[in-house]
């Protein structure tokens, strides 16, 4: 379960001026729910989701994540999320068991229960082969579902990926997107961040549509397409732009 | 997928469970890299090996050095004359003798060969290296040696070439052959030969040979190098691990990962430093291990003997470790901070290179002989351990347990000072670690270090320390330039070290100025009235007491510094009106420097939103800063006082205005003090304690103080909080001062004590004797036990004179000690110092002024004007001869064209040339040329005679010190005391009987200096229709003045007595600073 109300980060440029990077955002993500978060660049997407994820202070407002609040407890928060984000990377020297074994020991994971937890999660994202190859090794696919197993291994109700495809070829993308979607089923909570709207498209259960630091859309693809061909000229449509001919 | 469930309570991670988890991956990380393993483990293996190799070597040289300094070489002696011969072979057989017994370390030849031919041979041989010296052995000299008398012997040495040993070996040659006659001639007159030696020495035990000492001259400094480049290695092996931890992590993208972590930010710190500490700690047990290798292999290499003469290293080496331990967290904290302010690996690296380099440089402060490490060096980062370390493995061998137990406080104290700032870092990271600045923002695009920051409210905690730090290295520069007198040296102390700093950051750091600097208006008129009365009725009070904080610290002595800057002071408010004064001291510097302080620093170590805790201590911390920039130490309690309060009243208040009345008040102190005094020398203390010189407070003074604070408070409180406040401030009430010297019994005995008018230390008024040699004579009654009849005569030779017929006991004086009187009289211990002081009439003699003054007597004017009417008739005529052939350059038009004309001339006067006009005509160019040598001829004369008037002022100008008195005509009075020393100088003297004589010659310009007693000139000159004299120079011809008693007078040792019991208990100088002012 996520929830933001009103949430409002501001900071000074360089210049001086006051840039209002999110600037009262408002939305739900409902477990078994996958929600899509849409915008352009420097639309305050990924400074949502850092808010979220308790990198970021929050100027003002609230976002919770599975009811803990992420300014008055992020520690709580941070144990009820996985993220992953499209810079996150992989210690290069250490194996994909290695990194899953000390984030599962980070969170407090032991003995039989932490090796059944890193069996699974290999098990589950295809790691098998590259298993016990330093990290540095692996192809960018698979780095990226390395990132997503260390999210996973404390089994957080709630997920937040910043532009996970962005590195992926399309194999990797649809595998990837696949694998998520099925997470839904244990009643996890996914938001999902991408540039890629035909990729999620028809996977998300909902989309937000942020501009300006504003959610100027939300709603099913239904709702959101409505009149225009698909998502892009919704897309569009919603955020005022005449579409190049 | 497993289900997601609530996280099993047993599965939460203890925070230091977390930190664990972190840093065993990290370890896991860094065993992986190789270069990390390098740099831990192969160097230190490496460079020991290396390091000991290179210093045996260098032990063994300097043992051979020695050795062969004592080695003997051959001499050869170049030999003409008649008797060469024989001389030659006395000369021969001494040598062959061998060295004597008792002539110790001196050089003996190991043979002599001779070169016999004429003088100039025999020279050329000396000079050409062929012989070491020339003898000239003319006829008859060996006869004269078996004689009675002396022989003179002529001898010569090389003039073009280094001379070397050989001389010394000549010399022992001759002394031993002059001894060998010596003995000879003794027993052919009969006398035994112990006549000629009448103690031998015998050595008993063993001296140290020549390797021994080497080693021990080398060890120590191989010693401490060694430590040194210990604590350099461990420092890099925290190096790597530190970027690679944090930086490294930013760069791979899994920094996020990590502040993810479910724990608190210290925890992730923590763990983090548990990593690099445990690379730093493997550091440093690598490099120990090498040194012990290469020391037990290394003791083989040492010279013989020496190695019975190391220490004791068991101990010390355990010492060394611990305390290194501590170094080692230190380093690794150290390194983990600066990475964690950094955003990529590389600027990790940039930045973390010179704090190896500061930490290097002081870990090096062991190599420096004289440091001891107790005390607080040993809290001192980096050093202390070194220095703990050096000093136990460099103990002396035989002391055993004792320099261990001395070694265990300075141990605990480094550990305990590593303990604190390693977790006041780790917080610090913590805290740097999630900024979000450094995480996200990335390195600036268009800019530089100086590029302008983005704007805040009030400044960074660096930005408000720069302007102060900045400020004072400026002025340590500027202090060559900077005049001695204050007129000039206060703006330009303010402008440089507070105002241009100032202004630079508000022009580089846009802030909120108004609430940064506090320039806000008050709240209501009301408050800010009782807040300005209350800050002016403290730092009245202030002052007092804190003029009588530094009485109770330093008690009667007044260093040298603060005298001087006293009589500095004094000489400013003298010197000039008060409102020039008053300017320069409680004006510019007090609003310069609370915008500074108070303003700038004080909001930028507050913060935007303060708490209590953290304005507290912003306010202690600025205070501090405060006080060390001022330099010296004895006024720090006073100006750390002055910072506190001032900070506080700036914090309550809001505003900077208070605090300004309050300093401004506090520095009008010394002013009205003065005034109150009334210049006078008689209320020296009033004097002094303005200047804050002062050795006594005056009585009821401090009660008074206290009230003013305790009023002010109020005031202020008042002000603030309202009624609350001014109850909680009326608890300062303080005692007052104790009362003075007991009485004691006055006895019978009464002498008879003759007295004259002396300079400033006694006075004649209605009869009576008065001054502070009358005051200092009263109090030793009272120790005595005497009582007093006086023989009043008119001068010192009178009284002396009586003295000598016996009609008084005693000449009070005191009289300057000098060899005639002492020949004549006895004098008792000195009472009084002084010496001899110049004084000289004013002029404005700035050397650089007076040229610039030049410019404006009449004959420079006249000259200017001159000079301008001939270049307006230049301009008419070229105008005249340009015109219609050149309008570029002259207009036809008459106005422009003569203007053009003019500033043609002017420009080609003085630069030689005009840059946007150029002559055509024929005439016009034959004029110009004329012109232009003109020009060159006028501009050399004006600038030599600039150059003439510089030099003659530095040669005839105004005498500065008593070493310019040479040819000069000075005046005194006729004591028999400045007379010599003036003259001793090469100063013409001229003699009056009185010093008003003195003076009145010398406004008459009979004479062009008084030299007179350093008091009674400076008591003379602060008289009315005097202020156009000031003292020049430093006080020269140092007298002790004393008592004077007949020759052989019991009093004396009484006298003296009870003189050393005064001076010890200081009350002659309280006398002579009550009179005087200062006291030499």
């Amino acid at each position: 379960m996520i929830e933001v109300e009103d949430l409002v980060k501001h900071y000074r440029s360089s210049a001086g001026e006051i840039v209002r990077a999110v600037d009262g955002v408002s939305f739900a993500v409902n477990p078994g729910e996958m929600v899509g978060l849409l915008g352009a660049n420097g639309a305050g997407k990924t400074t949502t989701l850092r808010m979220l994820a308790t990198l970021l202070t929050p100027t003002s407002g609230t976002a919770r994540v599975g009811g803990f609040d992420v300014a008055t407890d992020p520690v709580g928060a941070r144990r009820r999320l996985g993220y992953v984000s499209a810079t996150t990377g992989v210690p290069d020297r250490l194996s994909a068991r290695e990194i899953l074994h000390s984030f599962g020991a980070l969170h407090g994971l032991r003995g039989d229960a932490l090796e059944a937890r890193v069996a699974r999660l290999i098990d589950v994202l295809d790691l098998a082969r590259c298993a016990d190859r330093p990290a540095g090794r692996l192809s960018s696919g698979q780095r990226q579902r390395v990132s997503v197993g260390r999210a996973l291994v404390h089994d957080p109700p709630a997920l937040v990926l910043d532009e996970p495809t962005n590195a992926l070829d399309v194999l990797g993308a649809r595998d990837l997107l696949a694998f998520l979607a099925n997470l839904r089923g244990d009643g996890r909570s996914i938001l999902l961040s991408s540039h890629r709207l035909h990729e999620i498209e028809n996977r998300c259960d909902r989309f937000v549509l942020i501009h300006g630091g504003r959610v100027v859309a939300a709603g099913t693809r239904d709702a959101f397409v409505g009149q225009s061909g698909g998502l892009e000229e919704a897309f569009f449509a919603a955020i005022g732009e005449a579409r190049p001919e | 997928m497993t289900t997601p469930s609530a996280i099993p309570d047993a599965a939460v991670n203890t925070p230091l469970g977390a930190a664990v988890a972190i840093a065993r991956r990290d370890l896991l990380e860094f065993v992986r890299d190789r270069r990390t393993l390098f740099v831990t483990l192969l160097l230190p293996m490496v460079t020991y090996p290396l390091v000991a190799l290179s210093s045996a070597i260098g032990v063994r040289t300097a043992v051979t050095d020695l050795e062969a300094r004592a080695a003997p070489t051959p001499l050869t002696v170049a030999m003409s004359g008649a008797d060469a011969g024989a001389l030659a072979a006395r000369i021969d057989r001494v040598v062959k003798g061998g060295k004597p017994a008792g002539v110790g370390d001196a050089p003996w030849p190991s043979s002599a060969s001779f070169l016999h031919g004429d003088p100039e041979t025999a020279i050329t041989a000396v000079e050409d290296g062929a012989a070491d010296v020339w003898v000239d052995a003319p006829e008859g000299l060996v006869a004269a040696l078996d004689a009675q008398g002396t022989v003179d012997l002529d001898v010569r040495f090389p003039s073009r070439r280094p001379i070397g040993r050989s001389r010394e070996q000549f010399e022992g040659v001759i002394r031993s052959v002059a001894e060998a006659i010596r003995t000879v001639r003794v027993s052919r007159a009969g006398l035994p030969e112990s006549v000629l030696q009448p103690i031998r020495l015998h050595y008993l035990g063993e001296t140290a040979g020549s390797a021994t000492v080497a080693t021990e001259q080398i060890l120590p400094a191989l010693t401490a190098s060694i430590l040194v480049l210990l604590a350099v290695l461990t420092m890099t092996g925290a190096f790597y691990p530190a970027i690679d931890a944090i930086a490294g992590e930013k760069e791979r993208g899994t920094i996020e990962t990590l502040l993810m972590a479910p724990c608190s930010t210290g925890s992730i710190v923590f763990g983090k430093f548990l990593a690099v500490y445990a690379v730093t700690l493997a550091t440093l047990a690598a490099n120990c291990v090498s040194i012990a290798l290469t020391c037990a292999v290394g003791l083989r290499f040492l010279p013989a003997g020496a190695a019975s003469r190391l220490p004791a290293l068991g101990a010390g080496a355990v010492v060394t470790v611990i305390a290194f331990v501590g170094l080692a967290a230190l380093a690794a904290a150290t390194c983990l901070a600066v990475t964690t302010a950094s955003k990529s690996g590389k600027e990790a690296q940039n930045t973390l290179t010179p704090v190896i380099l500061l930490v290097a440089a002081l870990a090096g402060t062991a190599l420096v002989p004289g440091l001891r490490s107790d005390g607080p060096l040993a809290l001192v980062p980096f050093t202390g351990q070194v220095c703990v370390a050096r000093d136990i493995l460099t103990a002396p061998p035989d002391s055993g347990g004792a320099a261990i137990i001395q070694a265990l406080l300075p141990l605990l104290l480094t550990l305990l000072s590593s303990a604190v700032l390693t977790a006041l870092l780790l917080r610090g990271t913590a805290h740097l670690l999630t900024d979000e600045e450094i995480l996200f923002r990335g390195p600036d695009a268009a800019a530089g270090v100086l590029a302008r920051p983005a704007p805040r409210v009030v400044p960074t905690i660096p930005q408000g320390v720069i302007p102060v730090v900045v400020g004072l290295a400026a002025l340590w520069y500027v202090q060559a330039f900077t005049p001695e007198n204050l007129l000039m040296g206060i703006p330009i102390h303010q402008g440089i070290a507070v105002v241009l700093p100032l202004l630079a950051m508000l022009a580089w750091q846009r802030v909120d100025v108004v609430r940064t600097l506090g320039l806000g208006l008050p709240r209501s008129a009301g408050r800010a009235m009782a807040a300005s009365l209350g800050a002016a009725s403290l730092g009245a009070g202030l002052f007092i007491v804190s003029a009588g904080i530094m009485l109770a610290l330093q008690g009667t002595e007044v260093s040298p510094a603060i005298r001087s800057l006293s009589e500095r002071l004094i000489g400013l408010i003298q010197q000039h009106p008060w409102w020039v004064s008053w300017t320069l001291m409680a004006l510019l510097p007090p609003v310069a420097e609370e915008l500074l302080f108070r303003g700038w620093l004080l909001s930028a170590l507050s913060g935007e939103r303060p708490t209590r805790r953290r304005l507290a201590v912003a306010i202690v911390v600025q205070a501090a800063l405060f006080a060390a920039a001022h330099v010296l130490p004895e006024r720090m309690p006073a100006t750390f006082s002055l910072g506190i309060v001032a900070g506080v009243l700036r914090v309550a208040t809001g505003s900077i205005l208070p605090a300004i009345v309050l300093h401004s008040v506090h520095n009008t102190m010394p002013l009205l003090l003065l005034a109150l005094a009334g210049g006078g020398v008689a209320e020296g203390g009033m004097e002094a304690l303005a200047t804050g010189a002062s050795t006594t407070l005056p009585a009821g003074v401090l009660p008074a103080a206290f009230g003013l604070l305790a009023l002010g408070g109020m005031l202020v409180a008042a002000a603030t909080w309202g009624q609350r406040g001014a109850a909680v401030t009326t608890l300062l009430f303080a005692a007052g001062l104790a009362g003075g010297e007991g009485d004691s019994v006055s006895a019978a005995e009464t002498l008879r004590v003759g007295v004259a008018p002396v300079g400033v230390t006694l006075g004649i008024t209605d009869g009576k004797p008065t001054g502070p040699s009358v005051d200092m004579w009263d109090d030793m009654t009272l120790r005595l036990g005497v009582t007093t009849e006086y023989i009043i005569k008119d001068s010192l030779a009178e009284g002396l004179e009586a003295l000598r017929r016996g009609e008084a006991d005693l000449f009070l004086g005191p009289v300057a000690m000098t060899r005639e009187r002492e020949a004549e009289f006895d004098f008792t211990h000195s009472v009084f110092h002084s010496g001899l002081r110049i004084a000289v009439p004013k002029t404005d003699d700035d050397p650089y002024l007076a040229p610039l003054l030049i410019l404006f007597t009449r004959e420079a004017w006249r000259l200017l004007a001159g000079l301008i009417l001939l270049t307006v008739l230049v301009g008419h005529v070229l105008w005249w001869c340009e015109r219609g052939v050149n309008e570029k350059s002259f207009p036809r038009d008459w106005r422009r064209g003569v203007w053009e004309g003019t500033w043609w001339g002017i420009s080609t006067l003085i630069a030689s040339g005009c840059d946007d006009k150029h002559v055509d005509t024929v005439p016009g160019r034959i004029l110009a040329t004329a012109w232009m040598l003109v020009g060159t001829v006028l501009i050399a004369l004006f600038t030599g005679s600039i150059a003439a008037t510089l030099t003659a002022e530095r040669i005839g100008g105004a005498i500065h010190g008593p070493r310019d008195m040479a040819g000069r005509v000075i005046g005194t009075q006729a004591t028999g005391v400045s007379g010599p020393a003036i003259r001793a100088r090469s100063g013409i003297v001229m003699e009056y009987r009185a010093l008003d004589e003195v003076f009145a010659a010398a406004d008459a310009g009979e004479v062009e200096a008084v030299v007179a007693e350093n008091h009674t000139l400076r008591h003379a000159i602060s008289r009315p229709g005097r202020s156009n004299y000031r003292l020049v120079g430093p006080v020269f011809e140092s007298f002790d003045f004393g008592i004077v008693v007949p020759p052989g007078s019991p009093l004396r040792e009484r006298f003296n007595a009870v003189i050393l019991t005064m001076k010890e208990d200081g009350a002659i100088d309280t006398i002579i600073d009550r009179w005087l002012g200062t006291s030499e």
